[in-house]
């Protein structure tokens, strides 16, 4: 056989490995559909937090390398006024060395009390080294969200607000909200440091799912005030520990509440 | 009595070795900020491709394989630790046999494009079953897994033309000849 045929041949055999491989991404959650998942045993956190948690706001953005909107699927739009709260989650998707280690999703189980507008959940996952701190992405294809809209009536302030400095550095210090049980004033919360990279980096790896049929997430909005969602990881580390974004639409009244809790599912 | 010639001379294997320590050593030394699956590709490749392009023997390429996957499992280059030798191993196996296919002519452009790109997308296949054998749900292997074939695909082919390129700019100076290493 000639050399130029074999170069041919080699091509062509070349070209059905790859057709068969974008075959097998396309269809590949048809093929392999989730095995069942085993939530693990035990609560990671069970926190309540009142609206003395929104420590950041007004604002029409949350952090990342150049500031997201907050609404999924919207860009930043300057006319919204959010207010935020970070909590961190004491839980990530994978547990340990994600080659050789167990593999799941966290889920978040949430109980708001007296909502008033919308609530969006995003999270953050927060790494080490130079890897650049993860969150879902925002806008465009499989970006990803979860919003509760809420009927109480509006309060007049956010007193513990105020709003977030764009950072030059691309690094914030965050505080998280854990510490501020339902009925006490302490302020005294620890700081968590998200750091970004480049635009876009970091929103490819975590995701806001409210099945585990959708791993790459979804957006969902529920005027449900009880349930639930799912945080998956795919591709890339998505860090040792996940931080979760809470932001309200409008000042709170004084009996709000929100009480969550996560918990590790591993897949069988 | 007739002492029996090895199958690769002296010469050769500090050849291929060097070959393969070099492949640690631009693992260790370069780092691409590209976040692309695949994407170390466009240097792994090349000294394989070099040494199997020198040697012209069929096991060249496998030996640089097992001797850099020794190397980087000892050096601790990735998460897979021991099982970075059958990595290592199907890269170096699939460029020996891309060689013996194009009768080590791996001087030609099209030839290195198609040794380095079926030997990166080897170390791929690979890499993703030894994953599903340590246990990572298939469902998430094969989630992008035609995005990392692509790209796969296009930097070992670069990486295989620059090693081309590399082969046959020593032909022409005279270092190697097609004939003998």
């Amino acid at each position: 056989m000639e050399f130029r045929t074999r170069v041919g041949l080699a091509f062509v055999l070349l070209g059905c490995f790859l057709g068969g491989m974008v075959a097998l991404g396309t269809f590949g959650e048809v093929l392999f559909p989730q095995s069942t998942t085993i939530p693990t045993p035990g609560i990671l956190i069970d926190q309540v937090v009142t609206k003395a948690g929104f420590q950041y706001g007004p604002q029409s953005w949350r952090p990342s390398y150049d500031p997201l909107g907050i609404y999924p699927g919207k860009d930043v739009l300057d006319n919204e006024t959010w207010y935020l709260m970070f909590i961190d989650l004491n839980a990530t998707p994978v547990s340990g060395d994600p080659n050789v280690k167990r593999i799941g999703s966290v889920r978040l189980m949430y109980n708001f009390t007296d909502l008033s507008g919308r609530a969006v959940f995003h999270v953050y996952g927060l790494t080490t080294g130079t890897i650049p701190t993860r969150t879902n992405r925002q806008v465009g294809y499989n970006n990803c969200g979860f919003i509760v809209m809420g009927n109480a009536t509006g309060g007049s302030s956010m007193p513990a607000a105020t709003p977030l400095v764009i950072s030059g550095s691309h690094q914030y210090r965050i505080a998280i909200s854990n510490n501020l049980l339902a009925d006490s004033d302490d302020l005294t919360s620890t700081t968590r440091i998200l750091w970004f990279n480049s635009p876009q980096s970091g929103q490819g790896a975590l995701h806001i799912t409210p099945s585990l049929s959708k791993r790459m997430g979804a957006v969902t909005e529920t005027t449900d005030q009880n349930g639930s969602f799912y945080v998956t990881a795919t591709g890339n580390d998505p860090g040792n520990d996940l931080l979760l974004l809470v932001a309200v639409d409008r000042p709170q009244p004084d009996g709000f509440a929100l009480r969550v809790r996560t918990e590790f599912v591993r897949m069988s | 009595m007739a002492i029996k010639k090895p199958y690769f001379s002296l010469y050769e294997i500090a050849l291929l070795s060097l070959c393969a320590a070099l492949i640690v050593v631009l693992n260790t030394t370069f780092s691409l900020p590209l976040k692309i699956p695949g994407h170390t590709g466009i240097y792994w490749v090349v000294p394989v491709i070099i040494g199997v392009g020198i040697v012209k023997k069929p096991g060249a390429g496998t030996y640089i394989g097992f001797v850099s996957g020794i190397l980087a499992t000892l050096f601790g280059l990735n998460t897979l630790h021991i099982f970075n030798l059958i990595i290592y191993l199907a890269l170096g196996a699939m460029i020996d046999l891309v060689g013996l296919l194009f009768f080590y002519r791996l001087d030609h452009p099209a030839a290195g494009f198609i040794a380095g790109a079926a030997g990166n997308l080897a170390k791929m296949v690979v890499n993703f079953a030894l994953q599903t054998f340590l246990g990572i749900p298939a469902v998430f292997i094969v989630i992008g897994i035609g995005a990392a074939s692509i790209s796969h695909f296009i930097f070992g082919g670069i990486g295989g033309i620059i090693a081309a390129l590399v082969l046959s700019r020593l032909l022409k100076s005279g270092v190697i000849t097609r004939d003998e290493a």
